[in-house]
């Protein structure tokens, strides 16, 4: 059981690894606006999307 | 251009002229020194990834704009031009879209601060997770029997992480106590902060004997809970709007002013304006001051609508007095100033209604009056028995007055009950109706009486065509209609507009046209005399009740007719009807004459007696103050402001966020009445789930605190017992408000 002496020190300073990312991050703003970011991810398709559906239209009126 | 780009039908909006975004003056007012080509926008209405992509599309077409970053969480966006730029341009493009965009101004940088704060939180709350979920470790294997050197060495790790908690983590709480003990007053942080003191003091020396509990665990989990519903609450009201964002824009203007020496009107900043100077103002625009007309021909015609409610112009004759905020409609007019900003009836009405908002008294909540009493309560029975039975037996003493402290945790005070509010506000949010503070909600329950505003309120406050009398025009006709009354800013003739036209296809040669302000317009087409103006006498269609008639002449010879009205919103009846059956009491105020505020009152079912005609500002801020119900009063535009103010809640509806936002407790961003109703429910709801927590608490509490005073229950078991009681009141918060959880479908429903 001894080894728990070493092993624990070790998870600590690991731990205090991911604390300091998160510290890290924090200073980014990275938590500042949780809500925009997932809906950025679309954008890109939504503008795709639109093109399409614009040019679907054109033809129709075309037609 | 790109902007063809659009993915769903664009919203017919009227193009407002956002020219004065880019006046100098504004600029300075509206931006920041070291950012002077950034503007803060609220923009109403963006909540998918179909708004942003239209945004952003909308940013590619105007090589102008630098940056358009959209924050969703708190509707605001930063608009970054090149210096040459416009921002006019951009928010007009958006407003083409649909999207209602207000300025921000910077303020002091106040949105920077919340977020430096947000940020210490966020790193407060890191540091106690981090400590917390360590200590557990250990403190899981001890209560599994770990014993000996190892205990002794995990007892040591657990003081060495709980110091960050306490130290670090745990100021917040320090800090408010230390605010109230100045201000001489309980506070909430009291047990809480006695409760981590004492017990980290007992776990250390019980550390340094090696003998006895230690209760790191409870300590650091309490600590990281409670950080952690106080970040949640305040992300929330943060994404509320302070209602200092919004300025009333009327003083930017820039004014004609007539100047002696160049013999001309010149334009000048309204800043500029001057008792006894003489303006012009020209049709559409708004009048800026408060003035006498100088009218020499014939009269003028002013829509006060603004001022007073009333939705049809009014005669000006000279010497007449005109007050700022009324358009006029007729094609100019020139005015004497008698008083300019503060001093205006406006102006002293905006005053008043600030008067009105820093006078009411802040709402003692239920829950600050329970904490004090809790707070006061728990800490006098510890100590009272601490000093009985330290006589007796000093370690017992401070173990079971430790029990009680941890045991009566206010969990219900400070986690459920921010917890419920929270969740009822960002629902409220989220369909669009903005709540102000928490409190909000609790005073919606007390409400016993409801007064609305007539036009716009309860109506749709503007003229809208309501069907046609003799016979239905042709298409001709209909295109004739649309050239007379094009050049008209008279409310029918805009009503009429909008009725014809979709059928308007190519414009008609006409000449001779002339308005005659108080009847109507004519003009020639083809060697026929047409004429617009109201019906005569005989004509008139009695049946439609209160509406406005106008007949279409052809060489004075009536073709036909259109009857026009304020419509009553397609949901006034039914809430009406509703909040009837809750057992409220209903009122109509309204500047409207007698006549068409009894016809609105008998088609919604109000009793006559309380529908209340001629209401000035002035009278209905009266009307507000001398009532003893409690009463929520539900108005819009700015001649509501002051009673909004000084009324027990208020409700702002659409169209009026920048004024009434000011003055008004909740602002609905989404048209109709409807939600007043779910709003009440909502706050009845939310409480009735509040009060079962704290009474869950309140018996908790009194239970598990006898039993710790009488030594049944140790520390340890107070320990375990406290996070249960916190779960338990927390999962109530979160699925007890059926209401709640019922709002979002109902709301779908009635779409």
């Amino acid at each position: 059981m001894s080894i728990l002496a070493i092993m624990i020190p070790i998870t600590l300073l690991l731990a205090g690894g991911f604390l300091a990312l998160f510290f890290w991050a924090v200073g980014q703003g990275q938590f500042e606006d949780l809500v925009t970011p997932a809906h950025e991810l679309l954008v890109e398709d939504e503008l795709e999307e639109c093109k399409l559906n614009n040019n679907l239209n054109r033809k129709h009126q075309e037609e | 251009m790109d902007l063809e780009l659009t993915c769903d039908l664009q919203q017919p909006t009227p193009s407002s002229d956002w020219a004065y975004l880019d006046s100098q003056q504004f600029r300075e007012k509206f931006t920041s020194p070291s950012e002077p080509f950034v503007m803060r926008f609220y923009v109403e209405g963006v909540g998918c990834s179909k708004c942003l992509a239209k945004i952003e599309n909308l940013k590619r077409s105007y090589s102008q704009v630098v940056e358009a970053s959209m924050d969703m969480s708190k509707n605001i966006l930063r608009l970054k031009i090149t210096p040459q730029g416009s921002f006019a341009q951009f928010i007009l493009g958006l407003e083409n879209l649909g999207y209602k965009a207000h300025p921000i101004s910077e303020g002091q940088d106040q949105s920077k601060l919340q977020s430096l704060e947000n940020r210490k939180m966020l790193k407060r709350i890191g540091v106690a997770a981090f400590c917390t979920g360590n200590i557990m470790l250990f403190a899981i294997s001890s209560y599994g029997g770990v014993s000996g050197l190892i205990e002794k060495y995990f007892n040591w790790l657990s003081l060495f992480l709980a110091i960050p908690v306490l130290s670090y983590s745990a100021t917040p709480f320090y800090k408010s106590l230390w605010l109230a003990i100045k201000d001489r007053r309980p506070s909430i942080d009291l047990p809480i902060v006695a409760a981590l003191l004492i017990g980290f003091s007992l776990s250390a020396y019980h550390t340094f004997i090696d003998h006895g509990d230690v209760y790191f665990d409870t300590l650091t989990t309490l600590v990281f809970l409670l950080l952690s519903a106080r970040y949640f609450l305040k992300r929330i009201q943060q994404s509320y709007l302070s209602s200092s964002f919004f300025l009333p824009f009327l003083n930017l203007d820039k004014v004609r002013i007539w100047d002696e020496a160049l013999n001309r009107f010149e334009m000048f900043p309204l800043e500029k304006v001057q008792s006894g100077q003489r303006l012009l103002v020209l049709k559409g625009e708004k009048v800026p001051v408060d003035g006498t007309a100088l009218i020499t021909g014939a009269p003028a015609f002013i829509n006060n609508a603004f001022l007073t409610g009333e939705s049809l112009p009014v005669k000006v004759n000279a010497k007449d007095s005109v007050y700022a905020g009324a358009e006029l409609v007729s094609a100019q007019l020139e005015i004497e100033v008698t008083a300019t900003g503060e001093n205006t009836r406006l102006g002293s009405l905006f005053e008043k209604m600030e008067e009105e908002v820093l006078r009411r008294t802040p709402l003692l909540t239920l829950t600050d009056k329970l904490a004090k009493w809790f707070t006061v309560t728990t800490l006098t029975m510890g100590a009272l028995f601490f000093a009985y039975y330290a006589t007796i037996d000093l370690t017992e003493a401070t173990r079971r007055s430790l029990a009680l402290v941890i045991l009566a945790c206010p969990c219900a005070l400070a986690l459920a009950t921010p917890l419920t509010q929270s969740l009822s506000l960002l629902k409220a949010a989220k369909l669009g109706y903005v709540i102000k503070t928490a409190e909000v909600l609790e005073k919606l329950r007390h409400v016993t009486q409801i007064a609305f505003d007539k036009t716009g309120t309860l109506t749709e406050g503007r003229f809208q065509w309501i069907s046609w009398i003799v016979r239905e025009p042709t298409n001709e006709e209909l295109q004739l209609i649309y050239a007379l009354e094009a050049n008209s800013h008279h409310p029918i003739a805009k009503a009429y507009l909008a009725k014809v036209e979709s059928s308007n296809s190519s414009s008609l040669e006409i000449c001779d046209w002339k308005e005659v302000h108080g009847r109507g317009v004519e003009a020639k087409y083809q060697k026929d005399r047409y004429e617009i103006h109201a019906l005569d006498e005989d004509h008139y269609d009695k049946q439609l009740g209160n509406t406005t008639q106008v007949g279409f002449y052809k060489n004075d010879e009536l073709q036909f007719a259109a009857a026009f009205g304020d419509q009553i919103r397609s949901d006034s009846k039914e809430l009406i009807s509703r909040l009837k059956k809750l057992g409220f009491n209903i009122h109509l105020l309204s500047g409207d004459s007698e006549q068409p505020v009894t016809s609105v009152a008998e088609q919604i079912k109000v009793p006559t007696k309380n529908a209340h005609a001629q209401m000035t500002p002035e009278s209905k801020l009266e009307w507000i103050k001398s009532q003893t119900p409690k009463t929520i009063m539900v108005g819009d535009g700015a001649n509501d402001a002051a009673a909004l103010a000084a009324s027990y809640l208020s409700v702002a509806v659409q169209g009026s966020m920048e004024v009434s936002l000011h003055a008004a407790d909740i602002y609905l961003s989404k048209s109709g009445v409807t939600p007043i109703y779910h709003l009440l429910r909502l706050g009845q709801d939310t409480m009735n789930v509040v009060y079962r927590n704290l009474g869950f608490s309140l018996v908790y509490n009194l239970v598990g605190g006898v039993a710790a005073l009488l030594g049944y229950v140790n520390p340890l078991v107070a320990a375990i017992l406290m996070p249960i009681s916190s779960l338990c009141v927390l999962a109530s918060s979160v699925w007890g408000t059926k209401y709640l959880r019922r709002l979002s479908t109902l709301v779908e429903g009635e779409r």
